[in-house]
């Protein structure tokens, strides 16, 4: 006879000693950076381990003080330009995957290959191959504007008022194929009856993107808003490159100014405050924007 | 498992007040004898010069032949990657003997470490600071009153021309400020080539500001001051002659003495317009006249500094740029000191410079090396002006300052809609925020008060 007690036992004990090396790897990796962080925010510590002292919460103070205004204006720019590209993004990833959609099979297979080659490419060669794209005069958008009869195109990357625009024109064609992929995906998913039917009991083109398709691929939707807003808010390489780290005329995101912080200014304490701080942002931007977009689910399954 | 979680996190805590707590900075003076030929001691040397490797090599077994008591281990880590490859060694404990930095970029490594990354030199200075071609070249990494790098390479940007443009021309490379603006005038005048290419994206417009705020620096007098001399001088209330000079170069802008877009522009962008023949000058290194050079090989390239005002042309030019440089490990036992500061001054001693200079078409800092090319001849005696009139800056920089740069390209190209008056206060504002930031100054500082009278001087150059 099987003594069960004993089994479970054994079973616990096994299941136990199989998790270690992931909790390991999470205390650390994930809660032992954390905690580090954590203190070092109330410490004075700027790059090596000396003469470093407890100083309270004069970091949060300093953040929250007229001193410390330029991480707001940088997460504020962060956010224009998480918001601005994942919505740009986002409609023209669901038009593009619905023509993809109704390709023939074998333009559609060239088409898909296409459209996802930018997601492959690192940053690096991206932003190379876009400074080149943009060097006054003699870059390809000069030139091909000063065939149309502009001689005097906006510098592109340095003028404060639009560099932010090109940054976000340049990440939107880099990662518009992986959300094009994704509602595809989704779309492909979808019983050709349903849409068939619909088309039977006179349903036109729009009406079956509105009514079917949008509703259909909401979960696609969902996925591909929380991944571009996270990773929008994150934002580091492209800014990087393309001011040389410096994060001028006005691409100063929030990932550069930490950076900056900690390997330019040797601050390390006001950086990791401001990571807690960003990650706090970060999570009250991603739960809100789930829970709206899982108010929406539960309305359209209604 | 709650019970379990909070144990943890307590160990974890109570490790990380340990380790705020344990200070691992113990450092040694800097050593006045040489390492006793008896004792034998190995040490690390890390660079930055792959391209050069084989003539580090063959200086470091010269070297160790000449010390038979002193092996040392040589490494090489990229340029770009130096800072952050020293500092990860300094966490790690294995911070090299004697490592290639910037002389005038050394207070990362001193003032956020408390000088404990790199040892001081101030007797070796006094002892071979003769031997140099620019002593001042010593002051880029003077802090606080110590010295922390020793000059080794000469790294900066001249003005190259294209001496067969100016020969079909009949222009002449100039030897004051006033020819130099003369000559940008009759470039532009003449409408088939840009004046001078730059990369202002790269700040190199703000070149010209730097130079001729130098130049109006040694007029007046400013240069002689202590404040000066720190790099914190108190910022008059009257700007005007700063004013002028911030103008007269937005002026250049606007009328595209620079190309047209030119803040915008890249340095390899303005290579490029120089190299196709659209530009007859261009802002350019030394380490750029060989590409130069095989793209246009029908065209004699010469160089020089940006010249003075008449009054004072032949006591300074202006040279972007500054030098790599050598320092050690403070950290390091006694013996390892002694023999660290031992290979710095071979490293830099008449009869290596002149290998270097021969084998890697360097431009270095030794005063009685010679150039057997006469174009490196030549370039030699522009570069010698590289740290003229150098400060020792005795603060940090950080978060406010660090968009001067950018805040003087907007005020340039016109899109910051201030004016010159308050683009000159907001920097200067900026850099106080700086000093007085407790945490990147501390004691914080405040500006030097200006000990003399300024001096009056001839204004017709900033017209």
């Amino acid at each position: 006879m099987i003594n069960v007690k004993s089994f479970q036992k054994r079973a616990n004990i096994i299941g136990w000693l199989l998790m270690i090396p992931t909790i390991l790897g999470i205390l650390l990796f994930i809660i032992y950076p954390v905690v580090f962080s954590f203190i070092m925010s109330f410490t004075n510590w700027k790059f090596v381990f000396v003469n470093v002292d407890f100083i309270g919460g004069e970091n949060y103070k300093w953040l929250f003080s007229d001193a410390g205004s330029q991480f707001w204006t940088s997460v504020w720019t962060s956010i224009k330009f998480t918001f601005i590209s994942t919505a740009i993004q986002t409609f023209l990833g669901f038009l593009l995957a619905y023509v993809l959609y109704n390709m023939h099979p074998k333009a559609q297979a060239v088409y898909k290959v296409l459209i996802y080659i930018p997601v492959l490419l690192p940053a690096a060669v991206v932003s190379v191959m876009w400074v080149f794209i943009f060097e006054p005069n003699v870059g390809l958008v000069d030139v091909l504007l000063s065939y149309i009869g502009i001689d005097n195109p906006p510098l592109w990357l340095v003028d404060d008022d639009i560099a932010l625009g090109t940054v976000i024109f340049v990440n939107t064609w880099q990662y518009l194929g992986f959300t094009t992929i994704v509602y595809f995906i989704a779309m492909n998913a979808i019983s050709r009856d349903v849409l068939e039917g619909a088309t039977i009991d006179g349903a036109g083109r729009g009406m079956l993107l509105w009514r079917f398709v949008l509703p259909l691929t909401w979960s696609s939707t969902s996925i591909n808003l929380l991944l571009s807003i996270m990773g929008g808010l994150k934002s580091f390489d492209l800014f990087y490159l393309f001011t040389n780290g410096t994060g001028d005329h006005g691409l100063y995101v929030v990932g550069l100014f930490i950076w900056r912080t900690a390997y330019k200014f040797k601050t390390f304490c006001r950086a990791v405050t401001m990571s807690i701080v960003l990650s706090l942002i970060i999570a009250a931007i991603s739960l809100t924007i789930n829970y709206v977009l899982g108010k929406t689910e539960d309305k359209i399954d209604a | 498992m709650k019970k379990f979680l909070a144990i943890v996190l307590g160990i974890m805590m109570i490790f990380c007040c340990g380790l705020v707590a344990c200070d691992n900075g113990e450092i040694g003076g800097e050593p006045v004898d040489d390492l006793d030929p008896e004792t034998h001691v190995k040490i690390s040397f890390m660079h930055m010069w792959s391209e050069h490797a084989v003539v580090f090599e063959d200086l470091i077994d010269d070297f160790e032949k000449e010390h038979t008591n002193i092996e040392v281990e040589i490494s090489i880590t990229p340029y770009n990657q130096i800072e952050q490859v020293l500092q990860a060694a300094y966490i790690s404990d294995t911070l090299p003997n004697v490592y290639t930095f910037y002389t005038h970029y050394m207070n990362p490594l001193v003032s956020s470490s408390d000088g404990v990354m790199a040892g001081t030199l101030n007797s070796l200075h006094d002892e071979i600071v003769d031997w140099f071609i620019q002593p001042d070249s010593w002051e880029m990494g003077n802090l606080k009153g110590n010295y922390y790098s020793v000059p080794f390479r000469v790294t900066g940007e001249l003005v190259f021309y294209n001496q067969t443009i100016f020969e079909e021309k009949g222009w002449e490379a100039p030897t004051t400020f006033e020819e130099f603006e003369a000559l940008m005038d009759a470039i532009m005048a003449d409408g088939q080539y840009t004046a001078l290419a730059a990369g202002g994206k790269e700040d190199q417009i703000t070149y010209l500001i730097n130079a001729m705020s130098l130049f109006a620096a040694v007029l007046d007098g400013s240069v002689e001051e202590p404040g000066y001399q720190v790099g914190r001088l108190e910022p008059d209330e009257d700007t005007s002659i700063s004013e002028r000079i911030y103008e007269k170069v937005k002026g250049w802008v606007e009328q595209d003495y620079f190309g047209k877009g030119a803040i915008a522009v890249s340095k390899q962008g303005a290579i490029k317009e120089f190299t196709s023949r659209e530009a007859a000058m261009v802002f350019a290194n030394v380490n750029n006249l060989g590409d130069i050079s095989s793209i246009m090989p029908n065209d004699e390239i010469g160089a020089f500094a940006i010249p003075a005002p008449a009054a004072i042309a032949d006591q300074v030019k202006y040279v972007y740029g500054g030098y790599d440089g050598l320092s050690y490990n403070p950290g390091a036992s006694e013996d390892e000191r002694a023999a660290s500061l031992m290979l710095i001054k071979y490293l830099v001693s008449d009869e290596v410079q002149q290998i270097l200079a021969d084998r890697t078409q360097s431009i270095i800092v030794n005063k009685n090396v010679t150039y057997h090319d006469p174009t490196y001849e030549a370039f030699a005696e522009e570069y010698k002006y590289v740290g003229a009139y150098s400060t020792g800056i005795d603060y940090m920089t950080g978060t406010h300052s660090a968009g001067n740069n950018s805040i003087m390209t907007s005020y340039l190209s016109g899109t910051s809609g201030q004016t010159a008056k308050q683009i000159i206060d907001l920097i200067s504002d900026n850099v106080y925020a700086d000093m007085q930031d407790p945490l990147i100054n501390n004691p914080p500082v405040d500006w030097y008060p200006r000990q003399n009278p300024k001096k009056d001087f001839d204004q017709s150059w900033l017209n």
